[in-house]
């Protein structure tokens, strides 16, 4: 069959997890598979981007909200991260569990979905504590990348500073990046983002 | 008009007259065929226009494969356009189905000569039909499976495999 011709057979492949088995096979799959020019087509031909997960931001989480939202139960999506919180509990204890920043798959290995641990995060808090994972955020995601970000203020001093730290979940890698000192206390800021390309990522005043 | 030029016969069909044009496959056998199912193959549809005699040469397909991609034109061009919402388009649209599902009831072999004719001729409505149906039969199957199926080689080193497998953990089960 000629390369045009797999290609074709392969954008009918509609799941990211064919797509990967597929892409396995051999180099020349791979290849295929692996094209900008083909991810491109998947990703418009199957409506959406290729996205392995997102995030999600809140603190205080009932279980149903651990539920991915219908929009993103596509084809193309098999999860997300949940930053730290506090889970439900249903005794009348006041210290309720704390579950730290985490994957969480839009469906289980046995049902297709990707294995969670696969995405996890544990080596931004171990062995070295690079990451507290009680009061650091998730604030951003893109290209592969998470952001995470601190906004530290001293009750006598005043001076703001926001640490951030990039990570690579699945390269299990991370760069921390300079901390932004300012002189105020309080300091108004939209908070940092990610950028395409090679634009670091910035706090705009 | 050249269109007229590259007609072989005329011949007389559901008792009107049907323009037919002859194509030969790479093994010289002679189909007439009506220009309207031929039609759906753009390729055929360009040598048409551009007239010729002696019937339409297409060395890259065979006999068996031409006669399949045949009976594929025959049926879809043989469908009327009904107004949308009638009865009889809807029941056109399951026997359409019906038909094509029976036409995809073959082996990987034949299935990959279809896509190749289907490509080279250009019938978009084939092609997309008998990639899916391919499609389909990779989806539930593993990277070893898939390489069952097609007989290919995996040429991938035992270290290239190990950082594939550590790349889509979860994947392979």
């Amino acid at each position: 069959i000629p390369d045009d011709v797999l290609e074709l057979i392969l954008l009918h492949l509609a799941s990211p997890v064919n797509l990967i088995r597929a892409a396995t096979t051999c180099k020349r799959w791979h290849g295929i598979v692996a094209g900008a020019r083909f991810l491109r087509r998947f990703g418009s031909l199957n409506g959406r981007h290729l996205v392995a997960g997102s995030y999600h931001n809140s603190r205080f989480l009932d279980s149903s909200e651990l539920e991915p939202e219908p929009e993103h139960q596509a084809p193309a999506f098999v999860g997300s991260y949940h930053n730290g919180r506090f889970l439900d509990s249903s005794e009348p204890e006041p210290e309720p569990e704390y579950a730290p920043p985490a994957f969480v798959a839009s469906s289980p290995p046995a049902a297709g979905g990707v294995d969670g641990e696969r995405f996890s995060l544990d080596f931004l808090w171990e062995p070295d504590e690079v990451v507290d994972p009680y009061f650091w955020r998730i604030k951003d995601s893109r290209g592969g990348l998470l952001l995470w970000a601190l906004e530290e203020r001293y009750d006598f001093s005043p001076t703001w500073s926001l640490h951030v730290v990039v990570c690579d979940p699945l390269a299990r890698r991370y760069r921390a990046i300079p901390p932004l000192v300012k002189p105020d206390r309080y300091h108004i800021h939209s908070g940092p983002f990610l950028l395409d390309g090679d634009v670091a990522p910035c706090s705009p005043h | 008009m050249a269109a007229a030029d590259s007609c072989d016969g005329i011949s007389t069909s559901g008792g009107g007259w049907e323009k037919t044009v002859t194509l030969v496959s790479s093994d010289d056998a002679r189909f007439e065929v009506r220009e309207a199912a031929a039609s759906l193959s753009q390729t055929v549809r360009r040598m048409i226009r551009a007239g010729g005699d002696g019937g339409i040469p297409l060395p890259k397909v065979d006999a068996r494969t031409l006669s399949t991609v045949l009976e594929y034109c025959n049926k879809h061009a043989a469908v009327p356009a009904p107004a949308p919402e009638s009865s009889s388009a809807e029941a056109a649209a399951v026997d359409l189905e019906w038909f094509d599902k029976e036409l995809m009831h073959v082996d990987l072999a034949t299935l990959c000569s279809l896509i190749r004719a289907a490509d080279y001729l250009e019938v978009a409505g084939l092609l997309d039909l008998t990639c899916k149906t391919v499609a389909d039969m990779i989806k539930s199957k593993t990277a070893e499976e898939i390489r069952q199926m097609f007989g290919i080689q995996n040429d991938f080193t035992p270290e290239e495999e190990e950082q594939l497998s550590r790349e889509n953990a979860g994947v392979f089960e």
